[in-house]
């Protein structure tokens, strides 16, 4: 088998980067946006965050106790906050050790009160002093910190500082990170190797995901116990809801605003509590919408009357979702309801009817005019809709990388949905008029190749697969009179128009010129700089 | 970046600011941003909240802003004007409908603060 001159195969990131395993150099590496935290399945099955910020990297940032801070002359720590009176002799310090990785950016954040002389917060010992901002004003202040190999975190009021310090917090900055995504089987246990994951903006509208005791759940024949045992993201945050005695509906509901005769996915994640008098939940909507009821149940990871989906998440745990259609603006009510029966709103509880429940979600399913059913990947809320920004993966390779006579280009790949949108990997030279295409298009179960030279479409050829959920891999051969297409193993497409004026010197998850950005998941990405044989392209994909 | 939020007197006008931003129509005559502005439709949000019986039924319906709300997580705004000064400004005919808040608001973008990096 002939040599890639390009090959992505997920598995190393960088802040902004996605690095190519070949060429070594860096020219194959592709820049990755997406300006937002977002979430993935980690290699232990657990959803993780990426991007934006790390995690907190003080102790004791709010000075609740007398610890985990070193202060020097006249600093002291007292009422929740470290004050320094102005009696140092000379500047004056207080720092907290820690390990601040060299070339890497923190942000700082903290709250000062400065009745004379300035501060400032610094990055300190082991390499070169990095320095903020001098502070002379009373306020809550970000500051970004490029770190030297430094070993502590410390303010540095002036000879004549008298304030206070408080609230600090320093985080590592992610930045732009793409997500390699551990895909769960059926038995929701994670695949061995990641893939690409690239998905469409999406808000989670409701408020509050992850706690259900909070004001705006309301809880009507229900009690919510918080935090009582180990989540989807690995962290003791689950909630458990039991029923009381009542004959009636027992949920917890929370209402979110939607637009008339557009689609909305609604999810919750539950585990059946072992022992429950219950083990069976829906997910109701009503208001603005028909009354729609999507049974599951949980204990033994089917879905009932109502079409809803269900997921495994691995060790109890099911992603159960629901689709509706707004039929007007306003708000619709989202109950998570236990039930004791497949089709049956109101039961008599026992008062022992639990489960554990964590993570709602309900998002809007709109590309352009179309509506489509998907549960995107989760967006934890706290007291705030939070949106997943946009992602764009483009770039990889150069002028030197590619060929423009003949080559193939080769991915395996599955979609998210069937959301009627167009979803390309492209060889392009950064326009729309020269490009070698693979992608999803408007219809449904389809895999679209295309090549556009010099502007004028040469070919454009749908080709029908079982389902594009499922991974596919596909090589498509571009050489003039010797077009190809070989999709799982087997020969779907041969062409012999000739054509010239090919110019390409990237490749992006996208058509070129930003427009139709790949949507889905990528296992393997690779750009032949010649023709193979059948007998490779058959290898290539089986 | 930079977060933005704005309040438009009805969905249309934001319709047509967001349709005015950099679009690319595909071979199907549907048209797509080809933008890497990432553009919230909030809509008329919620300042008083429904109540519903036991049943799910609404007993008392929100109250709901006036305004059509937007937020925006800006990308690649900064333009460098011969002498290398950089600025950032909101596109044309937005800044008008901006608005300012002292907190985070109704919503954000996941790990980003608006106070951080609003415009």
């Amino acid at each position: 088998m002939a040599t890639p001159s390009l090959a992505m195969i997920p598995s190393a990131y960088a802040d902004s980067k996605l690095y190519s395993v070949l060429p070594n150099n860096g020219d194959g590496d592709f820049t990755f946006t997406r300006d937002s935290a977002a979430t993935r399945i980690g290699s232990n099955g657990l959803i993780q965050t990426v991007g934006f910020f790390g995690n907190d990297l003080i102790i004791n940032g709010d000075f609740a106790t007398d610890s985990d801070w070193i202060g020097g002359a006249a600093w002291s720590i007292e009422g929740g906050q470290a004050v320094c009176d102005g009696t140092q002799p000379s500047g004056t310090f207080i720092r907290q050790d820690g390990t601040y990785t060299n070339g890497v950016t923190y942000k700082a954040t903290f709250t000062v009160t400065v009745t004379a002389g300035s501060i400032v917060a610094r990055l300190q010992t082991g390499g070169a002093t990095v320095l903020g901002s001098v502070i002379e004003n009373s306020g809550t202040y970000t500051e970004y910190l490029t770190s030297t190999g430094n070993s502590d975190f410390r303010f540095r009021g002036s000879t004549d500082f008298i304030g206070t310090v408080d609230n600090v917090s320093v985080e590592e900055v992610l930045g732009d990170q793409p997500r390699l995504n551990y895909d769960l089987n059926a038995n929701g246990e994670p695949s061995s190797c990641p893939s690409f994951l690239m998905e469409k903006e999406a808000t989670n509208l409701t408020i509050e995901s992850q706690n259900f005791s909070a004001d705006n759940w309301s809880s009507p024949n229900i009690t919510v116990t918080p935090n009582v045992t180990t989540s989807p993201d690995g962290l003791i945050n689950a909630d458990k809801i039991t029923d009381n005695t009542n004959d009636g509906q027992h949920r917890v509901s929370e209402s979110f605003a939607v637009i008339d005769a557009k689609n909305y996915t609604m999810s919750v994640f539950a585990k059946y509590v072992e022992g429950s008098d219950i083990d069976k939940m829906y997910i109701l909507a009503s208001t603005s919408t028909p009354t729609t009821r999507a049974y599951f149940d949980i204990k033994n990871g089917v879905a009932l009357t109502g079409g809803g989906t269900i997921e495994n998440y691995g060790n109890g745990w099911y992603r159960v979702s629901m689709v509706i259609t707004a039929n007007a603006t306003g708000n619709v009510l989202f109950g998570i309801n236990l039930t004791n029966a497949d089709d049956t709103a109101n039961y008599e509880g026992t008062g022992n009817g639990e489960m554990f429940i964590w993570g709602a979600q309900s998002e809007i399913n709109v590309v352009q005019t179309t509506v489509y059913a998907y549960a995107s990947s989760y967006v934890p809320t706290n007291n705030i809709v939070l949106t997943r920004a946009q992602e764009g993966c483009i770039d990889g390779g150069n002028a030197n990388t590619f060929n423009n006579l003949e080559g193939v280009l080769y991915t395996e790949i599955a979609a998210n949905v069937n959301d009627a949108s167009f979803r390309a990997i492209n060889l392009n030279d950064g326009t729309d008029e020269n490009r070698v295409t693979i992608r999803y298009r408007s219809n449904d179960d389809v895999i679209n190749i295309r090549i556009e030279a010099n502007d004028v479409t040469i070919i454009s050829e749908s080709i029908s697969v079982t389902s594009v959920l499922d991974f596919h891999k596909v090589a498509f051969q571009y050489t003039s009179g010797d077009i190809k297409v070989f999709i799982d193993g087997v020969s779907r497409y041969t062409d012999t128009t000739t054509y010239t004026g090919l110019t390409i010197d990237r490749v992006n998850f996208d058509s070129g010129g930003n427009t139709n950005r790949f949507r889905g998941k990528c296992k393997d990405l690779r750009v032949y700089n010649e023709s193979l044989t059948d007998a490779q392209l058959i290898a290539l994909t089986q | 970046m930079r977060i933005s939020k704005y309040e438009f007197d009805s969905q249309e006008a934001a319709e047509l600011k967001i349709a005015a931003l950099p679009h690319a129509t595909d071979e199907d005559g549907n048209s797509h941003p080809s933008h890497s502005h990432t553009i919230v439709k909030l809509g008329n949000i919620v300042l008083e909240k429904g109540e519903y019986d036991e049943d799910g039924n609404e007993t008392k319906a929100p109250v709901l802003s006036d305004k059509y709300c937007v937020d925006v997580l800006w990308k690649d705004l900064e333009e460098v004007d011969e002498d290398g000064n950089v600025t950032i400004d909101h596109p044309y005919g937005w800044k008008s409908k901006a608005i300012d808040l002292d907190d985070e608001g109704v919503h954000g973008f996941f790990g980003l603060s608006y106070q951080d990096n609003k415009m």
